[in-house]
């Protein structure tokens, strides 16, 4: 190819792109990637989630979800996307140990682009563990059973791991369902996701 | 090189400087990579307690960007070894999908595959000059300056051998192009010695990025494995089968709180701190029973709390209002209904009853309640509830 037309200048080391190298790489890495995509929409593959410093929403049409926990925490941001003077804000942090979510819809805007994320809006809902949600507002319909409300959120054991400050009041249940859920949340991490149907949609809104 | 000697100065030099630099290294390649690397991390930013809270998992979505990120520095700033950089940033791109938030959303993935793939695809025309002397010098000594020419385009055999660049500078095409850096003998054999020597050569950087890449495995691993297993039913965390703790068996606070004085046992957790209480425009008690006064360890002291208990709580119109540290959160829900062995443990709680406002603290405690009775305008403060179900109509949490 155009390697063997060019005689070699003094400067030397200089490089081009082959494009037939680039082919050679970039179509196999490109199959592997609708691989992965299709994987995740049939829900084989389980996604992990961790979003910070952007606000989005969730909704849910249900939210099933086994060993729940709620408290207060203050959340600091790097960048000053908060709304208001400061970058602090109070926000709840709502844990889950194991969720089902039906009609998923999560809608993040970065830098002016919104991304819509749907899935769960067939027979099989979304599934997540160890979800946790730090939101500033919450709605729906809610169940809980067995719950303790006002509990010192530093021994609240519903979702290993998740625990407030020593003091601050917390609630937990064993299981709880929300449904119409609405929430605006600063950050969610999820170990693991798994969204049958999923489909990412840029523009939109929840 | 072509340089016009029209626009003199260190500008100039300086740009030309940079064009040489940016000629001799797959650039765009190395750039996408880490512009993926950092656009991935972007999207993430999450507390690191929550992180590691996940475990392997999540820190697998850290590690991934973060090792795209060195990927794409790496071949920018040494760019000797770029077929491996290259081969684990396409990997670790698509690795980012599973671990790091869809790959950034599809972009960091994106760019990270494409610039693997330009990086990969980069080869080098041309002999090498003393530009590429001082990009040899980067990180090895000046006396390497051999080994890592060969070792670059050995690199590059390894995939395809046959239609490399021209000869001259190979040594590599089968014949013995030119005996450029020392003792390599001939093509095949010679180019996996060359890797060998070469990392050997620079071993911290390849080492490092290989150790990183296996654990980030590991959690790739860990995170895909669920999905496998969940097929026979969804147990999320191994660790921790799902037990409905039997309240009451929950010990009290360790040591702390002196013997509970009066009648009333313990709540089946720790109490709160915080300010909140309870507001309602009615409270319809069912079943109810004052059961005396529990002396409650709290964080930072005791707490004298009334304890309550009854079959079942209906709470419309309640707002629960929480203050933490000059913040509030505010639970309101248009009804709250709160059934099957409830028991409220409060500070204080004042409503309106019969017609009368009453007011029972511990110093005054209630007598004679009746076991179904209706409070209005009800306030419990500090209040502490457990009940085997709650029902929450139109909840509306919200923080301030």
């Amino acid at each position: 190819m155009a390697a063997h037309n060019k005689p070699a200048p003094a400067s030397g080391g200089r490089g081009r792109v082959s494009w037939r190298r680039f082919a050679a790489i970039m179509v196999p890495a490109a199959v592997l990637a609708a691989v992965l995509v299709l994987l995740t929409a049939q829900s084989v593959l389980a996604v992990s989630f961790s979003i910070s410093g952007t606000p989005f929403t969730v909704t849910a049409k249900v939210l099933r979800g086994r060993g729940f926990e709620q408290f207060g925490v203050l959340d600091t941001s790097v960048l000053k996307v908060l709304p208001g003077h400061s970058n602090q804000i109070v926000l709840t942090a709502n844990a889950i140990r194991y969720a089902t979510l039906s009609h998923l819809c999560q809608a993040v805007t970065l830098g002016g682009l919104t991304l819509r994320i749907t899935a769960g809006n067939g027979r099989v809902p979304v599934s997540a563990t160890d979800l946790v949600v730090d939101a500033d507002k919450l709605s729906g319909n809610v169940t809980f059973t067995n719950v303790h409300i006002g509990q010192d959120a530093s021994t609240l054991n519903q979702v290993p791991g998740v625990r407030g400050p020593a003091g601050d009041f917390g609630q937990q249940a064993t299981s709880v369902v929300i449904t119409n859920l609405y929430q605006h949340a600063y950050a969610t991490t999820a170990g693991t996701f798994k969204l049958p149907g999923f489909s990412l949609k840029f523009g939109g809104s929840c | 090189m072509t340089a016009e000697p029209a626009e003199p100065g260190r500008l100039r030099r300086a740009r030309l400087a940079f064009r040489r630099w940016r000629h001799t290294r797959p650039f765009l390649g190395g750039l996408l990579v880490t512009l993926g690397g950092v656009e991935i991390l972007l999207s993430e930013r999450a507390p690191l307690p929550l992180v590691i809270h996940i475990g392997l998992q999540g820190l697998a979505g850290y590690l991934v960007p973060l090792m795209l990120l060195l990927c794409g520095l790496l071949l920018l700033f040494n760019p000797v070894q770029r077929t491996f950089y290259s081969l684990l940033a396409v990997l670790l791109s698509l690795a980012a999908w599973v671990t790091s938030n869809l790959g950034g959303f599809f972009t960091g993935m994106l760019l990270g595959l494409v610039g693997g793939a330009l990086a990969f695809a980069w080869v080098q025309r041309e002999q090498r000059g003393p530009a590429q002397h001082r990009g040899g010098q980067n990180r090895a000594g000046p006396g390497r300056a051999g080994p890592p020419r060969r070792v670059r385009t050995s690199g590059l055999s390894l995939v395809k051998g046959e239609r490399r660049a021209d000869g001259p500078q190979t040594g590599q095409d089968g014949a013995d192009g030119k005996p450029a850096g020392g003792s390599a003998t001939s093509a095949g054999p010679a180019a996996s010695g060359a890797t060998g020597a070469a990392a050997w050569s620079r071993p911290i950087a390849p080492l490092a990025l290989s150790v990183l890449a296996a654990v980030a495995a590991r959690g790739l691993v860990v995170a895909v494995t669920p999905a496998a297993a969940s097929a026979a039913g969804p147990s999320p965390s191994p660790s921790r089968p799902l037990v409905p703790a039997p309240r009451p068996a929950i010990p009290g606070p360790p040591a702390a709180g002196p013997p509970a004085p009066a009648s009333a046992g313990r709540p089946s957790a720790p109490v709160a701190a915080d300010r909140a209480s309870m507001q309602a425009r009615f409270a319809v008690l069912t079943g109810l029973s004052y059961d005396g006064i529990a002396v409650i360890p709290v964080a930072g002291g005791h707490e004298s709390m009334l304890k309550f208990s009854m079959s079942s709580l209906n709470l419309p119109g309640i707002v629960l209002s929480v203050s933490q540290g000059g913040h509030a959160f505010t639970t309101r829900d248009s009804s709250l209904r709160l059934s099957g062995d409830v028991e409220l443990f409060t500070t204080r709680l004042t409503g309106v009853l019969d017609g009368i406002r009453v007011t029972f603290t511990a110093a005054d405690p209630p007598a004679g309640l009746r076991p179904d009775m209706t409070l209005s305008s009800v306030v419990a403060e500090q209040p502490f509830a457990t009940a085997d179900s709650v029902q929450a109509v139109g909840s509306e949490l919200s923080t301030s």
